[in-house]
């Protein structure tokens, strides 16, 4: 019998799998009802759609799915939402996944969670929670949920896991409305829960092709501030780009138009049991009411990730930053309805990022982000403006520096669960 | 309870106060044997026999193995004695 470290034991494993196109990574979208109404969320519907109520898999049905992922490989499994608590029979589905011997994570509000729900998760412990907190004070919270009083129910639901010892952090997305307590969140969940808390500031349209979320999104000059005022955060996208510093495209994969694990060692199951790459990709489903996991993956997927090719040579695909960059093919589908059209907000965040860490952007095509480039001036201007807000704090001045080494690797810096190792 | 992956036997923990995982066990092919042995309650002699069989060692050897192994695994938690 070995004991080995998680984190090593999850690397090493990724790597074994990897080369044997097993679904070890799953997400299952049991819902997308949500008590909230948050202005950024890409998918959240409300409470009493009936419409989306009644189109959800069962559970019976989600039982067989469970069984069938779980015979095809699934190690990892992150039940999401909506809001997960949202449907009465989730515990009797997360039951079913964790006797079937999955490690599980749960993405939840916590505005749900009961002391029953407590206490059933303290006797079956889930792998790890994940509650989004939406900020530090009432008000904030509240401006971007909509909802009056979501802010305590939050709090409620973060002690009770907490008290219970379930394995529990925090998060939070950056927008607009909350960015001045981002780093206030932060300070809370470490020093006055004891809890782990990162954030993240990119945020995507709809995936109903709404783009309302952006309205709220931050400007690149404020996400690459934002990397800049953590020193952990910089320190990884340093590390992450001295690994992933070419073009994502491998001679194995030459020419393919996904370049992520999607497809090859993890999936996406929606609400209504549509088969896809990730939760972002709304184009290539396989309907699991019509056929079994082991033909959606096997055949539908394999195809989906294998046979589509780059049609366009478009400046992503020569780009040696990518890694950087959240560009993907589901987020060019729902920022400009095409997956090879390169995102130009994410393009400006890629080339921010770079300047940030000193990192040196080869020539990649007609890009208007780079020297000469028709976007570099006004790019240059915004990170030169930031970088002298950023000299006014020496804690923030002090994490300038440049990247030691490159080597090969694939990889990128998308939001979704198949990018990069868990 | 244990899922084979790729080739792998992962010990997963299922029920109670094991779910932050700072460590994770995995079994070779002689301890996945032993380990599916104990699905029912089992002792030293049997499961030693089984193994000096299916892989042609002295029962000894095998005894001794086994027993190294189940201290192992009572000393981490995941299994215990009980009495005959």
């Amino acid at each position: 019998m070995e004991m080995e470290r998680y984190k090593d034991f999850s690397l090493a494993f990724h790597d074994r799998v990897s080369a044997n196109r097993i679904p070890v990574n799953g997400t299952i979208e049991v819902t997308r009802r949500c008590p909230l109404t948050c202005a950024h969320c890409y998918n959240n519907l409300a409470m009493d759609d009936s419409g989306a109520r009644s189109s959800e898999l069962t559970l019976d049905e989600h039982r067989r799915i469970l069984d069938e992922i779980t015979e095809a490989g699934c190690l990892w499994l992150l039940f999401t939402g909506g809001e997960i608590f949202a449907r009465r029979d989730f515990l009797d589905i997360y039951a079913h996944a964790k006797r079937n011997g999955l490690l599980i994570t749960l993405f939840t509000n916590g505005t749900l969670v009961t002391p029953r729900i407590a206490d059933y998760l303290a006797e079956w412990m889930p792998f790890s929670v994940e509650i989004t907190l939406y900020g530090r004070t009432r008000e904030t919270y509240e401006r971007l949920t909509g909802i009056p009083g979501s802010y305590d129910m939050c709090l409620r639901g973060i002690h009770l896991l907490k008290e219970r010892g379930v394995p529990l952090k925090l998060k939070t997305v950056a927008v607009t409305i909350n960015k001045h307590e981002i780093f206030d969140m932060v300070r809370f969940s470490k020093e006055e829960l004891g809890l782990e808390c990162k954030f993240d500031s990119m945020i995507n349209p709809r995936i109903d092709c709404s783009q309302s979320p952006l309205a709220i999104r931050l400007k690149p000059e404020e996400i690459v501030e934002f990397d800049l005022q953590d020193a952990e955060r910089i320190d990884a996208w340093k590390s992450f780009a001295s690994k992933y510093t070419r073009p994502v495209q491998s001679v194995e994969t030459a020419g393919e138009l996904y370049h992520c694990g999607g497809g090859v060692n993890s999936f996406a199951i929606d609400p209504q049991g549509l088969l896809s790459i990730c939760v972002l990709s709304q184009v290539d489903k396989f309907d699991l009411r019509q056929g079994g996991f082991r033909e959606g993956w096997e055949h539908f997927l394999y195809k989906v990730r294998r046979q589509k090719k780059i049609s366009t040579m478009t400046k992503c695909v020569d780009c040696q930053i990518k890694a950087m960059c959240g560009m993907c093919p589901a987020n060019g589908e729902l920022e400009n309805g095409d997956p090879e059209s390169p995102v130009d907000f994410l393009c400006q965040v890629a080339h921010m990022r770079a300047q940030a860490i000193g990192m040196r952007v080869p020539e990649h095509g007609a890009c208007e982000y780079c020297e000469g480039g028709s976007g570099y001036a006004e790019l240059k201007e915004a990170f030169d403006a930031m970088h002298r807000r950023s000299k006014m704090n020496p804690d923030v001045t002090k994490r300038y520096l440049p990247v030691a080494s490159q080597s090969a690797g694939t990889g990128c810096g998308g939001g979704c669960a198949s990018c990069g190792p868990k | 309870m244990t899922r084979s992956i790729a080739g792998e036997t992962i010990l997963v923990p299922v029920q109670n106060r094991v779910g932050a995982l700072d460590s994770i066990y995995t079994l070779n092919d002689i301890g996945t044997v032993i380990w599916k042995a104990l699905e029912a309650p089992s002792d030293i002699g049997c499961i030693a026999s089984a193994i000096a069989d299916e892989y042609e060692v002295p029962t000894e050897i095998a005894a001794g193995d086994v027993a190294e192994f189940l201290e192992r695994l009572e000393l981490t938690g995941l299994i215990c004695r009980t009495e005959a």
